[in-house]
């Protein structure tokens, strides 16, 4: 008799693993993690959060023809922080998140400023990766972990993003923004809640990639965080929300499909952390790139038929909008 | 006035309304825990406070009480006013701090207040012409933002809103800006924190700006943490008339907290919180609103003509 106690793995791990660290950048950093990503004339681009040994960060490009390899990557920083024009820089820029918004013909960046008031959400745009125009701080402190979607929905560009509140007892959950001009931000609401007790996912989450498009929805892979006597673990869950309206939670999945296993997921500046700011769904694979461990970047391919088996068999939620 | 309370104006800026506090729980029509940090406006000859209500359940919403003078003699009305609807499930755990200013351009009051959600307390607004039937805008900013109001009128073409968001327990006052009061962008920090003073472990907005010839007045509370709990004090800074992001001159010293029974004795102690102030635009009269110590309301009195004189010689 064979035992069979191993869970299905969604996604694969690249065996080339991790695809970039410091010893390919071109000048002297820290460390290299949580990328942004996206197609560029037809190649991989990765826009990588370099920290420095002032603890600041910036961010860097990547390009590769394969998405795995022979990795061309920027000679100097591609985006500094600006403090002077922009103070909420004023202690780096962090962990963005690509959406091609066809409509714009643009790319959009959220990424992460860290303010003088703590860390808060940034909005930057660019066609090609070398010049950008900065949209400023477009939510207050603190906050994080936001994603546009590509596309208007009652002609309102919408945001998922991750507030935090110091008041005890008030998790961090996903919430989900509009604009009408992408710089002016309301009608903020709880998405995706924090579950409590003794789930993976309890008292902190955060959307990870930006959402991704499936005839089924949106589908969204989010961060849960557990926090342990030896520290924090950092994990991954999908969602589903509705194609026609992202304020509806359709389904979710009960367990973490992936976590820090390997040894460039395990150790480093933050043990046990997998974090995920882009994926690219090429036909029928996806390739997701994230952060190990606060220090280096993976790679880790899905089929995107299982990503989406996987999530219609998840429960469906009930209730999302009104009161828990 | 005589030279002994000039010298000492700062100690003598506010006066305390001798029949303070002027609501409680003991006026309220039905039961409450306690009612405090109420927005303050006048409308047709009449003052009226949006209260602060917490009830039994630890839940805030607003209730209206009105007055003919502002001191005395008022009507509450016998049910709240405004309470938290499911719809938006940011009021969950109650709505709370009301700020209340008059919008020229759209003849209408805006009511910013805090909801708390589950995720924490944002900041939500509401429009009403008449203090019973209020139109949600939603959340306009998302958690830990509190303590928020807008200007009266709209300065270089938008619609301009001070904040307080709070991180890891310290915060700065902060300011944004809309087209059109539903969204909002351009986030900044207006007023620090400073390290090491009264008001160095929190500052956030009391009272909706006061438009003055000078520029506009705002009035804040200033938190220092000591062994024994939290010190809310008030302090003043100046903003540039036409870029209220630029600041002309912040108060070194307090210039009132805490110093009475009913500041000390409460849900609280040692909070005096204004909310709103209500100034006499041909004398400079003002009446400030104030929750003492989380559980009753106060009023305390001063003149802006001498506030000004006071900021303006930076001798406080």
């Amino acid at each position: 008799m064979s035992l069979n106690n191993s869970y299905d793995e969604l996604f694969q791990r690249d065996k080339n693993n991790p695809i970039l660290s410091i010893d390919d950048w071109h000048y002297p950093v820290n460390s290299v993690f949580n990328c942004g990503a996206t197609l560029l004339n037809g190649e991989t681009l990765l826009l990588v959060r370099v920290e420095d040994r002032k603890g600041f960060s910036h961010l860097t490009t990547a390009i590769s023809k394969d998405g795995i390899t022979s990795w061309k990557i920027d000679t100097h920083p591609t985006l500094l922080p600006d403090p002077e024009h922009y103070p909420e820089e004023i202690w780096g820029i962090e962990d963005p998140r690509i959406t091609y918004i066809e409509e714009l013909q643009q790319y959009f960046i959220a990424y992460t400023s860290y303010s003088r008031g703590g860390p808060l959400v940034s909005l930057a745009r660019t066609k090609d990766f070398v010049h950008f125009e900065r949209c400023g701080a477009i939510l207050p402190p603190e906050d994080k972990d936001a994603a546009l979607f590509p596309v208007r929905f009652n002609g309102k560009w919408v945001m998922l993003h991750r507030p935090v509140s110091s008041t005890p007892g008030a998790p961090a959950h996903i919430w989900i923004s509009f604009s009408p001009d992408l710089h002016h931000w309301g009608d903020h609401r709880i998405l995706i809640r924090a579950r409590e007790g003794g789930w993976w996912d309890a008292n902190r989450i955060g959307l990870s990639p930006p959402p991704l498009a499936i005839p089924e929805g949106w589908l969204i892979l989010y961060h849960g965080v557990r926090r342990t006597a030896g520290g924090v673990i950092y994990r991954l869950g999908l969602a589903l929300l509705d194609l026609e309206d992202p304020t509806r939670l359709v389904r979710r999945s009960e367990e973490w499909i992936f976590g820090p296993r390997e040894n460039y997921e395990r150790e480093g500046d933050v043990d046990d952390v997998v974090f995920p700011c882009g994926w690219i769904a090429d036909n029928d694979l996806v390739r997701m790139y994230y952060g190990g461990a606060d220090s280096r970047i993976a790679l880790a391919t899905a089929k995107l038929s299982d990503l989406r088996d996987y999530i219609t068999h998840c429960p469906q939620v009930d209730s999302i909008y009104g009161w828990s | 006035m005589d030279k002994q309370i000039k010298n000492n104006l700062p100690f003598y800026l506010f006066q305390r309304y001798d029949d303070n506090p002027i609501l409680t729980t003991k006026n309220w029509p039905y039961p409450a825990n306690a009612v405090f940090n109420p927005g303050a406006v006048e409308k047709d000859g009449q003052t009226i406070l949006l209260a602060r209500v917490e009830d039994m359940r630890g839940f805030s919403h607003l209730t209206r009480a009105r007055s003919p003078n502002g001191f005395s003699n008022w009507e509450i009305d016998d049910h709240p006013t405004l309470t938290p609807v499911e719809k938006h499930n940011e009021e969950q755990w109650g709505i709370e701090d009301p700020r209340i200013i008059y919008l020229a351009d759209q003849d209408k009051y805006a009511v910013t207040y805090v909801s708390f959600s589950t995720g924490g307390p944002v900041v939500s607004i509401a429009m009403t012409d008449d203090f019973s039937h209020f139109e949600r805008l939603g959340c306009i900013l998302p958690p830990e933002d509190k303590d928020a109001s807008l200007f009266p009128c709209q300065i270089g073409g938008r619609y301009v809103l001070i904040h307080r968001p709070i991180i890891r327990g310290e915060a700065h006052i902060w300011i944004s800006f809309s087209p059109d009061l539903k969204y909002w962008g351009e986030h900044r920090v207006l007023l620090p924190v400073r390290p090491g003073w009264w008001d160095n472990h929190r500052v956030g907005l009391g009272p909706p700006p006061i438009e003055t010839p000078e520029g506009w007045l705002i009035i804040y509370h200033g938190v220092r943490i000591t062994a024994s709990g939290s010190l809310y004090r008030v302090g003043l800074a100046l903003l540039d008339r036409d870029d209220p992001g630029k600041i002309i001159h912040r108060s070194d010293n307090w210039v009132f907290g805490p110093q009475v029974n009913y500041e000390y004795m409460g849900d609280v102690p040692g909070v005096t919180f204004p909310t709103g102030v209500i100034v006499n635009q041909l004398t400079g009269d003002l009446r400030m609103y104030y929750g003492a110590a989380d559980k009753s309301i106060a009023v305390a009195t001063s003149n802006l003509n001498d506030i000004l004189d006071l900021l303006r010689s930076k001798s406080i």
